[in-house]
């Protein structure tokens, strides 16, 4: 591992006056930019994914570890007060609270529709407020079990709905998010190999010259690949800091307009920051192996 | 044809190179060979002469494996070249020297490194062939221009250059394509010495020139070669022209 790295960084930081095929800075810096681009949004693909997985385990894991009992028209506060005591032994239940009925009042109240003293005449819904041990699976079911047997009419809310919801549109947003990393790297592999290829094509008459005093086509190929192992990490250097840039304001912006709902979750988080490390790397053999494919084609029809 | 195949043909002291009614058709139409057979001894001095426009150059890349013959067989080290796999001929090439008739050097590496390019492709490391290429240079008279770019040098250094790469991994066949075209007589005798010195060491030397003194003055075996035909060779007992 630490030798292949100390290779990796020799190749890198050669010499390049003494390459043996010449370099050509006019098609290397059009070259650098492209995938400099197609490195970043890379990145910034990879980094939505993981702020959405992020953003979404948040939100789910905060209603997945509650629950709330309607009890459908209980006679007395003692009654739900009852209700509430039965939920609490269900095994799983952490918090079983009767809610008051000016507090249901006040959650009505947050709808945002001013309903005045219309709300003291509507019939408030009479609420458990029950808190589980995440991950528990058959709670919903112990909890309906426990109170039937009580004789209450009830429904019981996980929030499965919500939580699915918010669970599918993360999956949507990470199914694209990968797809466009993977159309990046497709797109990136194919610009390398032909400008792999035009590179050799251009060097035509310096190829020849090392075929005929004994250079093996690898030998070539790996003159080339050299070449652009060096392009993709710089490239992906260049990308990956311009993706983080663009990051960092984008979370700034977000953090700004945050709401309570929201900021739980920051978009840039520094267990991210590995994507924009392991890029430079990635872009780097990526562009290398493509090149490499590339340059031992060309020259098998070169000769 | 694979490693053992090819030992059992070559047997050292046997031929060398051994061209079986070999012809070469360009694409452009142009005969530049016609049957031509002729064998060199390994360990052998030859000129190949002819005028300009007869195919020196033409016999010589298929020499060098620049090119494959278009008829008839050419057998290199008891490989023929016509078959030979793609991946046989770099392990051929290296046995093999070369100065080109129009230099070829790489523009963009210094004089040092196109007279160490022979090692470079081997992969050899630099302390390894250093010494040797400063000393070859400083012999054909580039001591003081080893870091020079090929296109700040004259003809006559550029040809020496071109030299210095192909004796410098001391070949077993070396091919020299007009070597001393460009340069004066004394810088002439001195690389035709130099040739004799890698000859005195066991390698084949083949030497295109139009320098017929030269040729006279060696005593060396000649081929010769006129509109692509050979018209004298080692041991060829000329057929009279009509026949062919
Ligand atoms: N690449 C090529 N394509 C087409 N025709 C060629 C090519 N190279 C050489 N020829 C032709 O083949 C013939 C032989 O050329 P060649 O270079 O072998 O001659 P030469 O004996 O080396 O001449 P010179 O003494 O001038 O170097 C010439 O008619 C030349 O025009
Ligand atoms: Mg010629």
């Amino acid at each position: 591992m630490i030798s292949a790295l100390q290779s990796f960084w020799r190749q890198i930081t050669r010499d390049s006056d003494r390459a043996l095929l010449p370099a050509d800075s006019r098609q290397a810096r059009p070259l650098t930019i492209v995938v400099s681009i197609m490195c970043a949004l890379g990145c910034l693909a990879g980094l939505s994914a993981s702020a959405g997985l992020r953003v979404a385990n948040t939100w789910t894991s905060d209603l997945k570890s509650a629950m709330s009992v309607v009890v459908q028209s209980p006679r007395t506060d003692a009654d739900l007060t009852r209700a509430a005591q039965i939920v609490r032994r269900v095994q799983g239940v952490t918090r079983s609270e009767a809610m008051s009925r000016e507090r249901a009042k006040d959650l009505l109240r947050n709808y945002g529709t001013d309903m005045g003293s219309t709300l003291d005449a509507l019939p408030v819904p009479r609420l458990i407020e029950v808190g589980v041990t995440a991950g528990q699976t058959n709670v919903k079911a112990d909890i309906e079990k426990a109170l039937k047997a009580a004789g209450y009419s009830f429904v019981v809310d996980d929030h499965s709905r919500f939580t699915g919801e918010v669970l599918r549109t993360s999956t949507v947003v990470r199914i694209v998010a990968i797809s466009a990393l993977v159309a990046l790297v497709i797109a990136a592999i194919s610009t390398i190999g032909f400008a792999a290829r035009a590179a050799l094509e251009t060097r035509r008459e310096a190829v020849n010259i090392l075929h005929l005093v004994g250079a093996k086509d690898s030998f070539v190929a790996r003159e080339v690949q050299i070449r652009f192992l060096r392009l993709g990490f710089v490239a992906g250097l260049l990308g990956a800091t311009a993706a983080g840039v663009i990051a960092l304001i984008g979370s700034a912006v977000f953090a700004f307009g945050a709401s309570d709902f929201t900021s739980g979750a920051p978009l840039l988080n520094w267990t991210d920051l590995w994507i924009l490390l392991v890029a430079p790397l990635v872009t780097a053999c990526a562009s290398a192996v493509a090149a490499d494919r590339a340059a031992r084609e060309t020259l098998r029809d070169l000769v | 044809m694979n490693e053992k195949t090819r030992t059992l043909a070559y047997r050292e002291g046997g031929p060398i190179v051994r061209f079986d009614k070999v012809g070469v058709t360009y694409g452009s139409g142009t005969q530049a060979l016609r049957n031509v057979s002729f064998e060199l001894e390994s360990g052998g001095f030859y000129f190949l002469t002819g005028p300009s426009g007869a195919g020196k150059s033409t016999l010589l890349k298929l020499m060098y494996l620049a090119l494959r013959p278009s008829h008839g067989r050419a057998n290199l080290f008891g490989v023929d070249v016509g078959s030979a796999g793609r991946d046989d001929l770099p392990m051929l090439r290296r046995k093999i020297g070369v100065v080109f008739q129009d230099f070829r050097l790489l523009p963009h590496l210094s004089v040092f490194d196109n007279v160490a390019m022979p090692f470079r492709v081997r992969d050899v490391p630099l302390a390894n062939y250093a010494e040797d290429v400063d000393d070859l240079l400083r012999w054909v008279g580039l001591g003081g221009r080893i870091n020079a770019l090929p296109e700040t040098l004259s003809g006559g250094e550029q040809q020496r250059v071109a030299i210095a790469r192909a004796v410098v991994g001391k070949p077993s066949l070396l091919i020299a394509d007009e070597p001393t075209g460009n340069v004066d007589p004394e810088m002439g005798a001195r690389i035709i010495r130099l040739f004799i010195e890698l000859h005195k060491l066991g390698a084949t030397v083949v030497i295109a020139t139009h320098d017929l003194d030269l040729v006279r003055r060696s005593g060396a075996p000649v081929l010769r070669l006129e509109a692509g035909e050979l018209t004298q060779a080692p041991g060829l007992s000329l057929a009279p022209k009509a026949n062919q």
